[in-house]
């Protein structure tokens, strides 16, 4: 090999080293704080949770709620959509079309109207969309505080005192019978203590 | 501290969750009709609840929100400013984001049912006239069935003042100043130190008379025994020194070679040669302003009227605001004529001496019988991210430099790296002192 097809060599061998030298700085430019990362403004708020967790229950109560009604692949596959609609995109219907499926398979699933299942969606489907409408317009790596709970809590349980007994009552209008009339109101008793800790923790920690 | 001019937010809108319910609510109800099944209708009786809820307590007024308080905490190395959020009645979560130059973002959704604050908080190190804190906020109705567009709010701009290192030994001018002061001068006057014994003269106070000098004078003159000469002992006259700061705000560069060239973003807690600078000029300014002596600053990087030298505990916080407000800006002009400094001042230079200016002007005083110090203000050098051309750069800008310092200090200029006097107590003294050790140790 003569010396000129050495030099040559080299040359384009640098000139490829140079390309990749020039890609990585180009590429640092635009990414400057890779090595070492920017700190982060800290916000003094109370007690919290990221809102991707308050997401995830809401899923886990929405799955929990289908599987009470749904038998089959096929009306499995319909809810599952309609629980990803209503996590993937909470400021949007798919909390109410999620709610419409839930009372069509209860249809399709054969339960006896007014039987102990009604009473439990109840409150499951009601939670699944406040939870929804808490989360919806918010990132899903922003901190939730969790004194935020306290008053959608309270106002849940107010619904929860109207909507139970207007399903009892809805059962003895309709002559269906109350197969388990101590159910709805041990669950109202039991919301009640549990918002009632919720808002001894939480209250005083992060409101105003 | 300094706040934002409050911001109103805009109307109220619908949002998606009204989708919801109403789908929810009313789709449930038309399905228990359509089947004849009363419990599915029932089923939407809570979200039509919810939503008649939210629609007879939805607010109408818009909220407000302001960020105020915005002040360097002392203890600590961080800037801390309070968020106030005016929501109207029927407000009930807030979601703002808080960004602030070179930090990140932080997300946080609060309960806002009422008038509240939120503190915001960030690190770092750097010094000077920034800009911190600006708030995206936004907030929803109770239900969230209405919410609000996105308002800005801030950012604030605060004076970081440098912070003061203490330190020990000080260097002094050739030439005191003044008819009193914290040293001694080499004049005569009422002072501490012994400067010699003299005859009496008309004016000398007589508690200054040094009895046994005048004994033993008198007893070796024509009439021994007889109080003939009186003597005084004179002593040396204090004075104060005037230093002069010479900051050159010219450069701000940090410690990654790889962002010299202004592309990349500096992090906030490594601190750039200026925050070097100004934290080495304060700490002298204090250190001499507490001993009583006369302080002035001149900024090489704007040509505009120099801080005076003066005393005092107030004029410590103007050189502190002249030196936190000192920044680059802009293309620096060049020095023709050097800045005019007292006589007799003992002049300290703080400068990365990248360039000629800075180290001409240090010869120029040098030669006009000032005693100079050139603080080096450079911070150690990270070269890890550099590449090859950037590190080839930056080694012939680091000859260029040696020889510059290496011609100042055969100038007769004492030469000191702020970041070589390491230890609680830095002492400038000591440090120049073994760095002239240091240079004429034989090699």
């Amino acid at each position: 090999m003569s010396v000129a097809d050495r030099a040559r060599r080299a040359s384009a061998s640098a000139r490829v080293a140079l390309f990749a030298e020039r890609l990585v700085a180009t590429a640092r430019i635009w990414s400057p704080s890779k090595s070492r990362p920017l700190p982060r403004v800290v916000a003094d708020i109370g007690p919290w949770v990221p809102v991707w967790l308050v997401t995830a229950v809401t899923a886990g109560v929405a799955v929990a709620s289908a599987a009470i009604v749904t038998r089959g692949t096929v009306p499995w596959a319909i809810v599952l959509a309609t629980i990803a609609i209503t996590v993937a995109q909470p400021d949007g219907p798919g909390a109410g079309i999620f709610a419409v499926t839930i009372g069509v398979l209860l249809v399709a699933s054969g339960t006896e109207p007014f039987a102990w299942p009604l009473y439990v969606l109840l409150a499951t489907v009601h939670l699944v969309v406040v939870l929804s409408a808490l989360t919806s317009g918010l990132p899903r790596r922003a901190r939730f505080e969790l004194a935020l709970l306290v008053a959608p809590g309270r106002r849940f349980l107010a619904v929860q005192a109207v909507a139970q007994p207007l399903a009892l009552l809805g059962a003895v209008v309709t002559g269906a019978g109350v197969t388990l009339p101590w159910l709805p109101v041990a669950a109202g008793l039991g919301l009640v203590v549990l918002a009632w800790r919720l808002d001894v923790r939480v209250g005083d920690d992060g409101d105003g | 501290m300094t706040a934002s001019p409050p911001q109103t937010g805009g109307p109220w809108r619908a949002t998606g969750t009204v989708a919801a319910l109403v789908v929810g609510g009313l789709g449930l109800a038309l399905l228990g009709l359509l089947l004849g099944r009363a419990d599915v209708s029932v089923l939407g009786a809570p979200l039509v609840l919810g939503l008649v809820w939210a629609a007879l307590t939805r607010p109408t007024e818009p909220g407000e929100v302001v960020v105020e308080g915005a002040h360097q905490d002392p203890d600590s190395a961080r800037v801390r400013a309070s968020v106030r959020l005016e929501p109207p009645a029927g407000s009930e979560l807030a979601l703002l984001r808080v960004g602030s130059p070179s930090h990140r973002t932080v997300d946080v959704a609060v309960a806002a049912p009422r008038s509240r604050t939120v503190g915001v908080s960030v690190s770092g190190v750097r010094t000077g006239r920034q800009r911190f804190f600006s708030v995206v906020h936004r907030e929803t109705s109770v239900g969230q069935v209405v919410g609000t567009a996105a308002i800005r709010a801030g950012p604030v701009t605060l004076t970081v003042l440098p912070r003061t290192r203490p330190l020990g030994h000080l260097p002094l001018p050739p030439r005191l100043q003044g008819l009193t002061g914290s040293h001694d001068s080499r004049r005569v006057g009422d002072g501490g130190d012994l400067h010699d014994i003299a005859p009496f003269t008309p004016g000398d106070r007589l508690r200054r008379i040094d009895w046994r000098v005048t004994l033993r004078e008198s007893g070796r003159g024509a009439r021994p025994g007889s109080l003939t000469d009186l003597h005084v002992r004179r002593s040396l006259a204090t004075a104060d020194a005037v230093v002069t700061l010479v900051l050159d705000s010219r450069d701000d560069i940090g410690r990654d070679i790889s962002t010299w060239s202004g592309y990349a973003e500096l992090h906030p807690e490594e601190a750039t040669s200026l925050d070097i600078a100004r934290e080495a000029a304060a700490s002298i300014a204090k250190a001499y302003l507490e001993a009583g002596d006369r302080v002035g600053v001149v900024d090489l990087g704007h040509h505009h009227r120099p801080l005076r030298p003066a005393g005092g505990r107030r004029h410590l916080l103007r050189v502190m605001h002249t030196l936190a407000t000192a920044t680059p800006s802009g293309r620096a002009r060049p020095v023709v004529r050097p800045p005019q400094v007292p006589s007799g001042a003992l002049l300290i230079v703080f400068s990365t001496f990248l360039d000629d200016q800075a180290s001409g002007l240090a010869a120029t005083w040098c030669r006009h019988g000032h005693r100079v110090l050139a603080v080096d203000v450079l911070p150690p050098l990270d070269r890890g991210r550099a590449t090859t051309g950037e590190r080839n750069v930056y080694r012939v800008v680091d000859i260029a430099r040696a020889d510059r310092l290496w011609e100042l200090e055969r100038a007769g200029v004492e030469t000191v790296a702020w970041h070589e006097l390491a230890g609680d107590e830095r002492t400038l003294a000591i440090g120049l002192a073994a760095r002239a050790r240091q240079r004429s140790r034989p090699r």
